[in-house]
């Protein structure tokens, strides 16, 4: 097996059952990156972590190990981490290399939906960069449905020492757009209509009485209040009559689900791109996805919706930000 | 003496002229006009009927010039501090503005000496200086909020007064002044009343809503405080002050430490300004609370001449 030494981005998915072929792709991936004397990032869950220190015969400095539990917890504060890191290491051309698997078993179905989303549109996020990209997925946990998914993000895939094309891989928008489906808020949702400017701040009056009624403290509520009113306030300036925002629990996950009757984005990767810094929109949206634990956005017959999605803090639990 | 065209004494059938803003304009054939949503060249009069009206429209016509982040100058019979005190009552902190050289609290005759023998080249030379003086301070507008009760006509006579008020009307138009001239009701019969709203562009109400947010001069200058929220509504306002006070000095301290929300495209006008700024130009942003902070690292915000101060 060999990755490119030079040249664009490669991502190549490796589907794995068990510790041993693990260790032997992820092992061979790293070392072939330190002959090469390129930086290297692991984000992996913390026991994917002890097998590639083990493999690896202990920390060593040109890697760099992260916790995936804490760098994925929220889905759009990752691909803002990898963002920052490939910006610190590889924009002077420097090739760099990113192992990264988030333990996507025990994501709620909703969460791992959204990475298959990141990871179709790393395919161009991350496209401006010199950068070796190795997705472990392990197969034994692995819910059935998402292994399709898997081979259509990755343009590669890794089998023992072979690398083959993915035959199912599809063009990153497209698989956005049909990933990307409509769940209507139930009907005893608490709701409120705006259709004016004047209308934003009742609306974030009555964002913060549900959020403090669902359990979130101050400093959430106000993270999850802008992320919400980003939505809410592109609705009003890009999208038609009539809005509505819709607040709702379901099982462990508070829903903000915004409407508007407008016909969407014209680009199904608009909130999976970091606006640069010379951007005059978008900034919105990439505050939104990192301000939720995944945020959906679809357009059915009835207009445009977008829906964050936010665990829902643990009874008695100290407020975590992240 | 009663400011009025006969002898008449107030009864019982007088209507509240405030109360029913929509009422109060139609009355004397003037459309109302929010005096917290006063547009540039914009002359409304201001009708009361008793002190807490009076003190309500007074501290509405300043609360509405510190939301547009405009220098406000408050004629007043004085004196000073029983004028301030009455701002006070209204809900008004006055030490800020003061303090940085955005409210003004003036005597006519200060401001424009004898009225009766004033001509209006006069008057376009005091109005042209005052505004200049108020652009140079870093202001984006300037605003008049005038006492005109509770004295005799202050003009001579009620045909001296329309002379007046005309203008004033010519002077507001031509330099974008805009002004309240509030009347005490009690003095004036129903026709002066009709003939002094009839040289007004408008009758003034006192604005269903408190605005979401001040932008107060504060010293020394030309920094700037922002109380209360920022979002679509208000973010064009921020822009323009903004602009203004850099106008004055390209460096500029905010002070957030009373912002309670501001959205993405508030604070991304903050960035594209300073983008646009000289070379040597800053913006601070002082005081910033953790939830602002929060949404600038996480809208993904930089420019080398913004500074933020937690």
């Amino acid at each position: 097996m060999s990755w490119p030494a030079g040249g664009s981005m490669a991502h190549r998915a490796l589907l794995y059952t068990d510790e041993p072929e693990f260790r032997a792709a992820v092992g061979a991936f790293v070392r072939e990156g330190l002959d090469r004397r390129e930086p290297i990032l692991a984000a992996v869950p913390a026991a994917r972590l002890a097998w590639l220190r083990g493999e690896l015969g202990g920390d060593v400095p040109a890697v760099e190990f992260a916790d995936a539990a804490s760098f994925y917890r929220r889905q759009g504060q990752a691909t803002r981490a990898t963002l920052d890191w490939l910006r610190r290491h590889a924009s002077d051309g420097q090739r760099v290399r990113v192992v990264a698997e988030q333990a996507v078993s025990r994501r709620t179905p909703a969460e791992a939906a959204d990475y298959l989303r990141m990871e179709a549109a790393a395919n161009v996020v991350y496209q401006p960069f010199p950068v070796s990209v190795l997705c472990p997925y392990d197969v034994s946990v692995l819910p059935g449905g998402l292994r399709p998914g898997v081979e259509q993000t990755h343009p590669e895939l890794l089998q023992g020492d072979r690398v083959v094309p993915s035959a199912a891989f599809a063009d990153p928008r497209i698989f956005i757009r049909d990933s990307s489906g409509v769940a209507e808020p139930p009907l005893t949702s608490a709701s409120i209509g705006f259709s004016r400017r004047e209308d934003l701040a009742g609306v974030r009056r009555f964002l913060r009485a549900q959020l403090a009624q669902a359990g979130f403290g101050d400093e959430a509520a106000a993270l999850l209040v802008a992320a919400a009113a980003e939505v809410v306030t592109n609705a009003l300036a890009h999208g038609t009559a009539p809005r509505w925002l819709w607040v709702y629990t379901k099982g462990p996950v508070l829903v903000c689900h915004v409407r508007d009757g407008g016909p969407g984005f014209a680009d199904p990767l608009a909130a999976y791109l970091a606006p640069d810094r010379h951007a005059t929109h978008g900034h919105g949206l990439w505050l939104g996805r990192q301000a939720c634990d995944c945020l959906e956005a679809a357009t059915d017959g009835t207009g445009t919706h977008v829906r964050l999605l936010t665990r829902l803090p643990e009874p008695g639990a100290a407020e975590v930000l992240s | 003496m009663a400011l009025a065209t006969g002898s008449r004494t107030p009864t019982g059938k007088d209507r509240p002229i405030n109360s029913d803003d929509r009422a109060s304009g139609a009355r004397f054939g003037c459309p109302p006009g929010d005096v917290s949503a006063l547009v540039p060249g914009q002359h409304l009069c201001a009708l009361y009927q008793n002190q807490d009206e009076r003190q309500r429209l007074t501290a509405a016509a300043i609360r509405g010039a510190l939301a547009a982040g405009d220098r406000v100058i408050y004629l007043t019979p004085g004196p000073y501090d029983v004028a301030l005190d009455l701002l006070e009552a209204g809900g008004i902190e006055t030490g800020r503005p003061v303090g940085g050289g955005q409210l003004l609290v003036q005597s006519f005759a200060e401001i424009y000496g004898d009225l009766a023998s004033m001509d209006l080249a006069q008057l376009m030379a005091i109005g042209r200086a005052a505004l200049s003086q108020s652009l140079a301070a870093g202001f984006p507008g300037l605003r008049i909020t005038g006492e005109m009760g509770g004295s005799a006509w202050p003009a001579g006579s009620l045909e001296g007064l329309v002379r007046w008020e005309r203008m004033v009307s010519q002077m507001l138009g031509e330099l974008g002044i805009a002004a309240i001239c509030q009347y005490d009701q009690r003095q004036l019969d129903e026709p002066a009343t009709a003939i002094i709203a009839a040289e007004h562009s408008g009758v003034a109400t006192e604005g269903r809503r408190l605005p979401l947010a001040l932008f107060i001069a504060s010293a020394p200058p030309p920094a700037l405080r922002v109380e209360g929220e920022l979002d679509l509504t208000n973010g064009p306002v921020l822009a323009r002050v903004i602009r203004a006070r850099l106008a004055a000095s390209p460096r500029l301290r905010v002070d957030f430490g009373r912002v309670e929300f501001a959205d993405v495209g508030s604070l991304r006008e903050i960035y594209q300004i300073a983008v646009g700024l000289p070379a040597g130009g800053q913006i601070t942003l002082a005081n910033v609370t953790e939830p602002v902070r929060r949404v600038l690292d996480l809208a993904g915000f930089r420019a080398d001449a913004v500074v933020v101060e937690s």
